[in-house]
């Protein structure tokens, strides 16, 4: 894991070990000035990449699928991450202790529902999940709705609907599943959740901030962090749909369980903001309804980048049970809500 | 090798991908990616990318004027572009004080627009489909309008020929237009649309089989007048099919897509 850069050398000569200072520089050169080396490198290059992707269709091919991803999801992204960063920065924790109920049974479906209309991205709803437990909201709840909040708020329930046009049972589907799933855990903890597991984390932003400018600073490192995941997630959709061969799909396509656990672990590895994966799910088109489901309900429980961060915010502890225990959970509800709905 | 990301490099890409956005729309470039009902939401986020690039700028430049002192090159260490003293030890496993790296991947997308202008999908991937039509949502189908010949879209006619068994299309001279793609199974040519559910990424090709005309270059657009055949009316294995009477060049239409 980074150490933010910092590194200290011990000089034989020297009496102080240098630290070397946040703006590091690498190689002897600043990341500004790496940034302006690589954009005169690919003007230099153009022609040559140009007549690159000309002569290939298949390239270019390729490239159109990535930006459609793209520049479909990048509204949803924007829209997504303002309303975060606007929670993050102007909804008061104590606002979740005053809607739940105290019986931690009773609180875990409530704080599901507040998902319904609180939008989070996954990288914020873990450390707002981390705060709310820090000032006392029961675990169980605010698990919950770290499961919740990124799965079933309207922006993704929306960017559903427009991703499946002629489905409109995916997006009920979605919900259902989402739901379930983050209920079912936030009860699974209540039941068995133990708070050593636990490692609390401290506050996110520095007490004097300005809660615009939390509002400022969420949404772009969020926005960074959501976009960088979407361009894999565009990059990963247009070689599966472009590189390999059709046969190869098809062959896993069909199979029920075998399509939606490569889908599931496609989610896992893709890392993709749950306001975007709806319109990757769409452009598997090769596959089922419930394997692109299973895709949607895993990827926002489950994947290396909330692994990562539950990691850094409670623990190892934490992870190594709700990880798996999330992914199985995600898989079966998706295969049971997609053989009910789908 | 890629180094972590200082606040104005974070809202240097935050502009280029917003400009990137909003250029698209600019010069309806966009609607080789995604449906026209969405060109509005691209042009907003855009905006909205640039308007935020906007504010984290101002916020560093506020933080460099009022820091007590400064070294040469160095950001001062813990009082200046980013927010408060979020320290590396906050708990999170990652480090706050600098952008998450993976942000630099954003310059992909705006790379591949400038550098590579992709094009619409064209005869490659409809080459990769097999152009059968799904079923319309509605399948009442309404009379043609009057004229003679009377413009359809592809996927119109499609649907009347497969879904409809031709029926409303029976007696009428149509014209269509579409681009090139190389034939199989005994056609020489397909006239083609790729049709959009959502966006470019799962884009479908709908296919007519040509008859009576030899096949332009590849991938060429062009305007095709003709009337209905019976090629099979089985939507699972049969592709609607015309007989041509003419053929003209086209240009390409100013949304190459055709959707529901």
């Amino acid at each position: 894991m980074t150490d933010g850069g910092r590194t200290e050398y011990a000089h034989p000569d020297t009496h102080a070990a240098p630290v070397r200072r946040p703006s590091e520089r690498r190689f002897g050169l600043r990341p500004l000035e790496w940034f302006a080396l690589c954009t005169i490198a690919v003007l230099l290059l153009q022609d040559r990449l140009i007549a690159f992707f000309d002569d290939s269709p298949a390239l270019q091919t390729w490239s159109t699928i990535f930006v459609s991803i793209t520049v479909q999801a990048v509204p949803f992204l924007v829209l997504g991450v303002a309303l975060s960063a606007a929670i993050a920065a102007f909804v008061p924790p104590s606002f979740f202790s005053r809607v739940l109920p105290k019986r931690p049974a009773l609180a875990v479906p409530v704080a599901g529902a507040t998902g319904v209309v609180l939008p989070g991205c996954e990288c914020a709803s873990v450390p707002v999940a981390g705060s709310l437990i820090a000032r006392g909201v029961a675990p169980a709840a605010a698990l919950t709705f770290l499961l919740a909040a990124p799965a079933i708020n309207p922006i993704v329930l929306v960017s559903t609907a427009v991703a499946f046009p002629n489905q409109p049972e995916m997006v009920g589907a979605r919900l259902l599943a989402s739901f379930a799933v983050a209920v079912v855990m936030g009860w699974w903890w209540v039941r068995f959740g133990r708070t050593d597991w636990l490692r609390l984390p401290g506050s996110r932003f520095s007490q004097d901030a300005t809660r615009w400018q939390v509002f400022r600073d969420s949404a772009l490192h969020d926005m960074l962090h959501a976009g960088g995941f979407l361009v894999v997630g565009g990059l990963v959709a247009a070689t599966l749909n472009v590189v390999v061969p059709e046969s190869v799909i098809e062959s896993v396509a069909d199979q029920l369980w075998l399509s939606v656990l490569v889908l599931a672990g496609l989610a896992v590895i893709v890392a993709i903001c749950s306001e975007a994966d709806a319109f990757v799910a769409a452009s598997l088109t090769s596959f089922s309804p419930t394997a692109q489901l299973a895709f949607m309900v895993v990827g926002p429980a489950v994947d290396v980048k909330l692994v990562a961060l539950q990691t850094g915010t409670f623990g190892r502890a934490f992870t190594a049970r709700f990880a798996p225990l999330t992914f199985a959970t995600a898989v079966l509800a998706s295969v049971a809500v997609g053989w009910w709905l789908l | 090798m890629v180094a972590a990301v200082r606040k104005e490099t974070q809202a240097l890409i935050l502009v280029m991908v917003g400009a990137t956005a909003i250029k698209l729309v600019w010069t309806d470039t966009y609607l080789n990616f995604v449906k026209p009902s969405h060109g509005w939401m691209v042009a907003g986020a855009g905006v909205a990318l640039v308007v935020l690039a906007f504010f984290v700028a101002l916020g560093t430049f506020g933080k460099q004027r009022s820091a007590a002192t400064r070294a040469d090159d160095a950001e001062p260490d813990a009082a200046v572009a980013h927010l408060g003293q979020e320290s590396g030890a906050d708990g999170h496993g990652h480090d706050h004080s600098h952008g998450p790296r993976v942000g630099w991947l954003l310059l992909l997308p705006v790379l591949a627009v400038f550098l590579v202008a992709p094009p619409a999908l064209g005869s490659y991937a409809a080459s990769r489909d097999s152009g059968r039509v799904a079923e319309p949502r509605n399948d009442a189908f309404e009379p043609l309008p009057a004229g003679d010949p009377v413009e359809l879209s592809v996927l119109d006619y499609a649907t009347r020929a497969v879904w409809g068994k031709g029926g409303t299309l029976e007696g009428r001279t149509v014209e269509m237009v579409g681009f090139v793609t190389p034939g199989e199974d005994g056609a020489d040519w397909y006239l083609t649309r790729m049709m959009l559910n959502c966006c470019a990424a799962d884009g479908q090709a709908v296919k007519i089989e040509v008859q009576g005309v030899e096949a332009p270059p590849e991938n060429s657009w062009v305007t095709v007048t003709g009337t209905w055949v019976d090629n099979g009316t089985n939507p699972r294995t049969d592709l609607p099919a015309v007989a041509v009477e003419s053929l003209e060049p086209a240009d390409e239409p100013r949304n190459p897509y055709v959707s529901y």
